[in-house]
């Protein structure tokens, strides 16, 4: 899942990432994709959390099987939903309704 | 335990860390093996569940599956990082008894660390991704340093402090528990540092039931864990085991004398052999002791990963003049010190020189 919060945003060298989304969207697992980059598939888990930054080359690796550029997957800042990135959209927010 | 089979990748045979498990396992087979033909007390079973020990390493080995969610835990590889320290410290206080135990338990707190890591702290290059290399290397280093300070250091402080620390440190040297300790933090402490560094293991999607030989593994580790509680209870439960003989000495015309020998066994494996041997006569008025049942003679025989304390030790000649020497010992298991049971031996020997009592 990529990494979002404000306290994340603020670490210096912590790298955002939409590998979680990607690969969900691609319908693969954790161990497919493992397998398609060469990495053991708890390296994806880490990826995902955000426990460890990848090399240029998994990054590139990565570009490949997801069909997308590298700055898709990877950001130094936050990044925005899909949605919003794609069509502009704001995720809807609710109104807090008082008593 | 999850089992996750797809993506493994083949661990190397020949590793540094293989081979001094190969060499300590052989060396330590050995004097084990030339224990056992010595005749020492319980070292043929001792000497079996070594064997069986390495074939459970060896077997757990070739489970070609991850750890599970159990061993993915970091707090879980923390602790077993804690266990394989305490047992290094034990390794180095150990006493002869329990030495044996205190090796298998390090073999088996290896096997389960290498299965935690995944053996990526030996691995070569081809055998893992760009993650764990960069761990691997991160915890080499980390090693590196915390070896040079924990050992240097020891000995450094050792050294410096005064005469008592320095020979303390040449005694621990002196003894083979601090080299197999040695060997150990020098080729096990970066899978250590990389047991400790990271982080949870992430559940596979799919997870697979265990396997037959990853059951059968299991087993086995469960087996050689209990086996040594089993035996130590034993050592307090299962009947104790008398041998005697009694043999007349003509050592004077006008006294009956005998020669007294038994021994009583406790246990199986675990075990202790109390003996009493002595000599008594007995002249028609009171019976005496030529020698051997004294207060020095109320002593422990062998032992095996068990200890012997006299609990109580009397010799009384009473007004008819028959002679009793008792004899209690309090024996315990070493792995189990809170249990125990008392042995008792007695020796009755009327004024004649016969004997009615014996053990």
């Amino acid at each position: 899942m990529a990494r979002t919060s404000g306290k994340a945003s603020a670490t210096e060298g912590v790298l955002h990432n939409r590998i979680a989304v990607l690969r969900a969207e691609h319908g693969f697992s954790r161990q497919q994709l493992a397998d398609a980059v060469d990495v053991n598939y708890q390296t994806i888990g880490y990826l995902e959390r955000g426990d460890y930054n990848p090399s240029l080359e998994l990054a590139f690796r990565l570009s490949e099987v997801f069909g997308v550029p590298i700055e898709a997957i990877f950001s130094r800042q936050p990044m925005r939903p899909m949605s919003e990135e794609l069509f502009g959209r704001q995720p809807e927010r609710k109104e807090a309704h008082g008593g | 335990m999850s089992a996750q089979t797809s993506g493994w990748r083949p661990p190397p045979v020949f590793t540094t860390a293989w081979i001094t498990f190969a060499l300590v396992a052989t060396v330590l087979g050995g004097l084990l093996l030339l224990a056992a033909l010595a005749g020492l007390a319980g070292s043929w079973v001792v000497l079996g569940y070594f064997a069986f020990v390495v074939l459970t390493a060896w077997t757990l080995r070739s489970v070609r599956e991850e750890a599970g969610s159990w061993l993915g835990r970091r707090a879980v590889r923390r602790g077993l990082v804690v266990a394989l320290l305490a047992d290094c410290v034990a390794l180095v206080a150990a006493s002869p008894g329990a030495f044996g135990f205190v090796v298998a338990l390090l073999v088996l707190l290896n096997v389960a660390l290498g299965w935690a890591t995944l053996r990526m702290a030996s691995a070569p290059e081809a055998a893992v991704d760009e993650r764990q290399e960069s761990l691997r290397n991160r915890s080499h280093r980390i090693a590196y340093w915390a070896f040079a300070l924990l050992v240097g250091g020891s000995i450094l402080v050792a050294q410096v402090a005064g005469p008592g620390s320095r020979s303390w440190i040449s005694g621990v040297f002196a003894n083979g528990g601090s080299l197999i300790a040695f060997c150990e933090l020098l080729f096990v402490l970066p899978a250590m540092v990389v047991a400790w560094l990271e982080p949870d293991h992430l559940a596979l999607e799919t997870a697979a039931a265990p396997g037959a030989r990853a059951r059968v593994a299991l087993a086995m580790v469960a087996l050689a864990i209990v086996l040594p509680a089993l035996l130590s209870a034993g050592l307090v439960v299962l009947p104790a085991r008398t041998t005697s003989t009694v043999q007349s000495v003509s050592i004077s015309p006008t006294s009956r004398c005998d020669e007294l020998m038994a021994e009583t066994q406790v246990g199986f494996g675990v075990e202790a052999r109390i003996p009493v041997h002595a000599m008594a006569c007995g002249d028609g008025r009171t019976a005496s002791e030529v020698w051997g049942l004294n207060r020095s003679d109320c002593v422990g025989g062998d032992t095996m990963l068990a200890t012997v304390a006299a609990a109580r030790c009397s010799r009384t000649t009473g007004p008819d003049g028959t002679l009793r020497f008792t004899y209690g010992a309090m024996v315990r298991p070493v792995l189990l010190p809170f249990l125990g049971r008392q042995v008792t031996m007695q020796v009755v020997i009327d004024r004649d020189g016969r004997v009615v009592r014996f053990p």
